[in-house]
C-alpha cells in the first residue's frame, strides 16, 4: 500500500491555485459569447441602428441623425396589404401543411398502410426540394393559360384554370412543401408514445377512439403545436415563394417589401430595416407564443427506445389512405419533376397544345447540355458545395462547443449562450442577411465578397436546429462517462476526445450532413450577401429567373434538384429524422 | 490517516448539501456514508474525488492536501489518483472490456506489455478473464459492475470511492457482489469510502459507518455499536427498528423504568434509559427482539403474568424463507412488527398471540 501512496504523491506534484483557474476556466464562455455576439447580436443591432438613422452604415458619411421617419413611412396602405398578405399565406399554408403532415405521420407511425417506406419518403423528401425550384416549377405548371396543367385542362375541355400566381397559389405551395415539419415532429412523437400507455387506457375500459382522444392526442399535442408555430414562422418570413409566384402579379408580403426596398434603385435601405424590425417583431411574437405553450411540456423523451407498435388495421380504408399519400407525392414531387424535365428539354417555351408535350420536333437537349456545360453552373455548384461543407465544419464545431459548454460545464453565463443560440429562430433569413451585410461590409477583413460571409450566414441561420440536435445527443450521454475518464486520470480535453466525441460521432455526422443539404438549398440568407464571384447554385437559378431565361432556369433547376435528391438519398443513412 | 476531511462545506444555490463535515478514514479501512437520498453523502464523496469543488474546507488524501480553500489548493480530479465506481457503472459503451480497464494505465503512459499484464491480473481478480474483447455494451449488469471495479482497481488508487454501486442490481446478485467486494477490499487493504442508503449493505461492508442527514453527521461508529446503540429514534428507524412509539416515563420499579405510551393504552418496562433533558422520548424495538407465541386459550386475561407481555391479533403473516414476518395488532392503532426465526404453524392470519419483549431490548431514545 505504501507504494501506491508514493505513486499518488508523484502524480499530484503540481498544484494550481484556485483563482488562477477561474479566469482560465471561464474563457470558453467568453470566447463563445464573443462569437455568437458577432454572428447574432451585432447584425441585429446594426439593423436596429439603420432603421433609426437617415444614412446607411456603410455609406462613409460621418454625419447621421437619429430619426423615426423610417417607421413613420411604414404607415402606408401598401404596408397594410403586405401584412395582410403575409398573414393569409402563412396561416393558410400552415393549415394545409399541418393537415397533410399529421395525417401522413399518423399513417406511417400507427397504421398498417402498405408501402410504408414510400409514405416516409413522401413525408420527408419535400424538405430537400429547394423552394425556389418548387415555385419555379409551379409557375411552369400553372401560371396563366400557358401553364402545363392549364393546357391539359383546356385540351380536355375542362372549363377551369388553376392560377398559382395568386394568394391561393402561394398558400398552396407553402402548404405543399412545409409538410415535412409536422411530419417529422408528429411522427417522432407518435413513435415515442409507449404503447403501454394506450393499452393501459384500453385495459381500463377506453375504446380505440377514446384512447386516441384522451391519451394519444394529449401526448403528441406539444409536437403538433411546436410544428404548427415553426411552420407559421417559416412561412411568414418566406421569400422565394411569394416573390416568384406573387411578384409578377404585384402581390406583396413583408419579405418582398424588404427585398424591394433594399435592392430597388433608388432604394431605401433604412426603411427596409424598419420593415425588417416589424417582421422580426411578428416572428418574435409567434416564437414567444410557442415557447409559452410548450413550456415544461416537452414529452419527446417518454422512453429511450424506439418501440415496435402494433399497427392499427385500416382494412378497406387503407386504399383511400394509399390514394391520399400517392396524390400528395404526385402533386408535391411527381408533377414538379415532370414539369422540370419537360421545361428543360424543350426548344421553345411556347406550347400550343397537349400534343406538343410529346412532339419530338419541339424537344431538344440543347438547353440542358448548355446548362450542364455552363461555366456559371459549375462555379455555382462548386460554391454551393464549398459553402455547404464549410458551414458543416464551422457550424458543427461551433454547435458542439456550445452544446458542450451548456450541458457539461457549470460555467457562468452558459444559459445566456443557450438563449443566444436560439435568437436566429426569431430572425427572418432575409433580415438576418441584411444585418450580416451591414456588419461585415464595414469591417476591413476579407469577409464580405468571399464565401466566408455565406458560411457565417448559413451557420447562423441553422444554429437553432444544429445546436439543438447536438445538445440533445450530448444530454443523452451520461455525465458519469466523462467523469469516470477524468477519475481514471484523463484531462478534460482527453476525456472529451476519447469518450464524448466518439460517442457523439453519429449525431455530429448527421447534423453536419443536414447542414450541407440545408446550406445548398438555402436562397434567402444569401440574397444580400453574394457577389459575382460567390454565386451559389440557388442564386444562379434565382438570377436566371429574374432575368427571364426560362429554359435555362428549368435546366439548372433540374440539375440542382437531382443533386439534392441524390445527396438526400445517399445521406439518409446518416440523417436522423429529428431536427 | 489516509483520508482526512475538515469542515467541508458545499452549497447548491441556497441549500447546503454538505454543512461542515469532518471525517477520517484510517488506511486500509472502509467508511460507509449512510443516509436517505439528498442527505449530502454523494456530494461529500464527489468533493473528495474532485468532481465537485467545495465552498470551503480541507481535504487530504495520504497526507497530501488535495483541496484547501484557505491555501487555494484544488488539485483537479485527474491528478488526485482516486478510483471510483459509479452507480451507473459509467462503462464506456464504445470500448471493449480491455480498453475500458486499460484506459487509466494509458493515461499514466504505461507501455503496452505492462498494461496487458496489469489488466489481465485485475480481470482475473474480479472474475472476468476471457471477457477482454467483449464490447462493453454487451455485458450484463453484474459484469458491468465488475468491469467498473476492475477499472478502478487497476490504477492502484490511493483511495477507492463507491457511489451506491450495487443499487441497480437484483437482490441475489447484490448479495453476491457485496461479499466479493468486501473480500477484495479487505484483501487489498484499500482505503475506501462507500455511499449507500441501504442499511444492510452499510452494516455488512463497513469498518466505520457515518450516518448523515441534511448535510450533517448524525452519528458515527462501527457497525455493531451503531446498530446496538442508535442515538435517536430517527437513526434507529433508519437502521431497521420498525417498532417506534412515543412514550412518557411514569416511574421506576425494581431497577426498571416504567413507560406509558402517549397514544395507546400501553405500559412497558425498559431496562435503561438515555434521557437527555426534556426532549420527546420514544421506545424503539427491533422486530427480531419481539418474541411471539400463541395465546394460551385457557388463560383468559392472564396477560400480566410476564414482563412486557402484549396480547394481539395477527393481521399479516409472511413467510420469508429463513424467517417469518408478522404484523400484530395489539390495540386499535397499535401495530407491532415481528421477525421470528422459527416457523410456527400454529400462528396464522387471525390467530391470537402473545408478544413478549425483554426490557433490555427496549431502547428509549429521544426523537432527534
Amino acid at each position: 500500500m505504501t507504494a501506491i501512496a508514493t505513486k499518488a504523491q508523484d502524480r499530484g506534484a503540481t498544484m494550481q491555485p484556485v483563482w488562477g483557474r477561474t479566469v482560465l476556466r471561464n474563457s470558453p464562455t467568453f470566447i463563445l459569447m464573443a462569437v455568437l455576439g458577432v454572428m447574432v447580436i451585432v447584425p441585429f443591432l446594426m439593423l436596429v441602428f439603420t432603421s433609426l438613422v437617415d444614412v446607411l452604415p456603410f455609406s462613409g458619411e460621418a454625419e447621421f441623425n437619429f430619426t423615426l421617419s423610417n417607421y413613420v413611412a411604414l404607415w402606408a396602405p401598401a404596408l397594410g396589404h403586405a401584412i395582410a398578405n403575409t398573414l393569409v399565406v402563412s396561416i393558410g399554408g400552415t393549415a394545409i401543411a399541418m393537415t397533410i403532415g399529421c395525417v401522413l405521420a399518423w399513417l406511417a407511425a400507427r397504421t398498417d398502410i402498405p408501402f410504408k417506406p414510400l409514405v416516409h419518403l413522401c413525408g420527408l423528401m419535400p424538405l430537400f426540394i429547394s423552394l425556389v425550384v418548387a415555385s419555379i416549377t409551379w409557375s411552369l405548371l400553372a401560371a396563366g393559360r400557358t401553364g402545363y396543367l392549364n393546357i391539359i385542362f383546356d385540351s380536355m375541355g375542362l372549363p377551369f384554370h388553376i392560377n398559382v400566381q395568386s394568394l391561393f397559389g402561394i398558400t398552396f405551395v407553402h402548404g405543399l412543401y412545409y409538410v415535412p415539419y409536422p411530419y417529422i415532429f408528429v411522427y417522432s412523437a407518435l413513435t415515442l408514445v409507449h404503447p403501454d400507455l394506450e393499452e393501459a387506457a384500453a385495459v381500463h375500459g377506453g375504446s380505440l377512439s377514446q384512447s386516441l382522444r384522451r391519451v394519444t392526442f394529449p401526448l403528441v399535442k406539444p409536437a403538433i403545436v411546436g410544428a404548427m408555430l415553426l411552420v407559421l414562422v417559416s412561412t411568414a418570413e418566406e421569400f422565394p415563394v411569394p416573390s416568384i409566384l406573387g411578384g409578377p402579379v404585384g402581390i406583396e408580403t413583408l419579405s418582398i417589401r424588404i427585398y424591394e426596398l433594399a435592392t430597388r434603385v433608388p432604394g431605401d435601405p433604412n426603411q427596409a430595416s424598419a420593415v425588417s424590425i416589424l417582421l422580426t417583431a411578428i416572428v418574435c411574437m409567434l416564437v414567444y407564443t410557442q415557447r409559452k405553450i410548450l413550456r415544461g411540456r416537452d414529452y419527446r423523451t417518454l422512453t429511450g427506445k424506439g418501440i415496435q407498435v402494433r399497427p392499427i388495421r385500416l382494412r378497406w380504408l387503407k386504399w383511400i389512405a394509399v390514394a391520399f399519400v400517392g396524390l400528395y407525392g404526385f402533386v408535391a414531387l411527381g408533377l414538379p419533376i415532370l414539369a422540370l424535365i419537360q421545361g428543360s428539354i424543350r426548344g421553345s417555351l411556347y406550347i400550343p397544345n397537349v400534343a406538343a408535350f410529346f412532339d419530338p420536333k419541339q424537344l431538344s437537349l440543347e438547353h440542358l447540355i448548355e446548362a450542364i456545360n455552363s461555366e456559371e453552373v459549375h462555379t455555382g455548384l462548386i460554391n454551393s458545395f464549398s459553402a455547404g461543407i464549410l458551414t458543416a465544419i464551422f457550424g458543427g464545431t461551433l454547435y458542439f462547443a456550445l452544446a458542450y459548454v451548456v450541458n457539461r460545464t457549470e460555467l457562468k453565463g452558459r444559459q445566456i449562450l443557450e438563449y443566444m443560440s436560439m435568437v436566429p429562430l426569431a430572425l427572418p433569413a432575409l433580415v438576418m442577411g441584411l444585418g450580416i451585410l451591414w456588419t461585415w461590409v464595414s469591417v476591413p477583413l476579407p469577409i464580405y465578397g468571399t464565401l466566408a460571409i455565406l458560411v457565417i450566414a448559413f451557420a447562423t441561420r441553422f444554429m437553432p436546429q444544429g445546436y439543438r440536435a447536438v445538445s440533445s445527443s450530448i444530454s443523452q450521454i451520461h455525465d458519469d462517462l466523462e467523469e469516470a475518464a477524468m477519475i481514471a486520470g484523463a484531462s478534460r480535453v482527453q476525456a472529451v476526445r476519447r469518450i464524448t466525441l466518439p460517442l457523439l460521432r453519429g449525431a455530429i455526422v448527421s447534423t453536419m450532413f443536414l447542414m450541407v443539404v440545408l446550406s445548398m438549398r438555402e436562397l434567402t440568407a444569401s440574397l444580400f450577401l453574394y457577389t459575382s464571384n460567390t454565386r451559389v447554385l440557388s442564386i444562379v437559378i434565382f438570377e436566371a429567373y429574374e432575368n427571364g431565361f426560362w429554359t435555362s432556369v428549368a435546366s439548372i433547376s433540374l440539375i440542382y434538384t437531382t443533386i439534392l435528391v441524390i445527396l438526400t438519398l445517399v445521406g439518409r443513412r446518416w440523417m436522423r429524422a429529428d431536427l | 490517516m489516509s483520508i482526512e476531511v475538515r469542515n467541508l462545506r458545499k452549497s447548491f444555490g441556497n441549500s447546503a448539501a454538505v454543512a461542515g463535515i469532518d471525517l477520517d478514514v484510517p488506511e486500509g479501512e472502509m467508511l460507509v456514508l449512510l443516509g436517505p437520498s439528498g442527505c449530502g453523502k454523494t456530494t461529500t464523496m464527489r468533493c473528495i474525488a474532485g468532481l465537485e469543488t467545495p465552498d470551503r474546507g480541507k481535504i487530504s488524501i495520504d497526507g497530501r492536501t488535495v483541496f484547501d480553500n484557505q491555501e487555494r489548493i484544488n488539485i483537479p480530479v485527474n491528478r488526485r489518483h482516486v478510483g471510483m465506481v459509479f452507480q451507473s457503472y459509467a462503462i464506456w459503451p464504445h470500448m471493449t472490456v480491455f480498453e475500458n480497464v486499460a484506459f487509466s494505465l494509458e493515461m499514466e503512459g504505461l507501455g503496452r506489455s505492462a498494461i496487458r499484464t496489469r489488466v489481465d491480473k485485475i480481470l482475473e481478480l474480479v472474475g472476468l478473464e476471457g471477457f477482454e474483447e467483449r464490447g462493453a455494451s454487451y455485458l450484463s449488469g453484474g459484469q458491468m459492475q465488475r468491469v467498473a471495479l476492475a477499472r478502478s482497481l487497476v490504477m492502484r488508487p490511493s483511495v477507492l470511492l463507491f457511489d451506491e454501486p450495487l443499487s441497480n442490481l437484483d437482490a441475489r446478485l447484490r448479495d453476491h457482489l457485496r461479499v466479493q467486494l468486501r473480500e477484495i477490499q479487505t484483501q487489498l487493504k484499500i482505503t475506501s469510502i462507500y455511499v449507500t442508503h441501504d442499511q444492510r449493505e452499510a452494516l455488512a461492508l463497513a469498518d466505520q459507518i457515518m450516518m448523515m442527514q441534511e448535510g450533517e453527521v448524525l452519528q458515527m461508529g462501527d457497525p455493531v455499536s451503531l446498530y446496538n446503540g442508535p442515538k435517536t429514534s430517527e437513526i434507529a428507524e433508519f437502521l431497521g427498528y420498525s417498532n417506534i412509539f412515543e412514550v412518557n416515563v411514569v416511574g421506576e420499579r425494581d431497577g426498571l423504568c416504567q413507560l406509558a405510551f402517549c397514544e395507546h393504552a400501553r405500559n412497558l418496562d425498559a431496562a435503561f434509559i438515555n434521557r437527555n433533558g426534556d426532549r420527546d422520548l420514544t421506545a424503539c424495538v427491533r422486530p427480531d427482539d419481539v418474541s411471539i407465541k400463541p395465546l394460551p386459550v385457557t388463560a383468559g386475561g392472564d396477560e400480566s403474568s410476564g414482563v412486557n407481555a402484549i396480547a394481539g391479533e395477527v393481521i399479516l403473516a409472511s413467510f420469508m424463507g429463513s424467517h417469518m414476518q408478522y404484523r400484530v395488532r395489539a390495540g386499535e392503532h397499535e401495530i407491532w412488527e415481528i421477525l421470528c426465526p422459527e416457523v410456527n404453524t400454529e400462528i396464522r392470519l387471525g390467530s391470537n398471540v402473545l408478544l413478549e419483549i425483554d426490557p433490555a431490548k427496549i431502547h428509549v431514545l429521544p426523537k432527534q
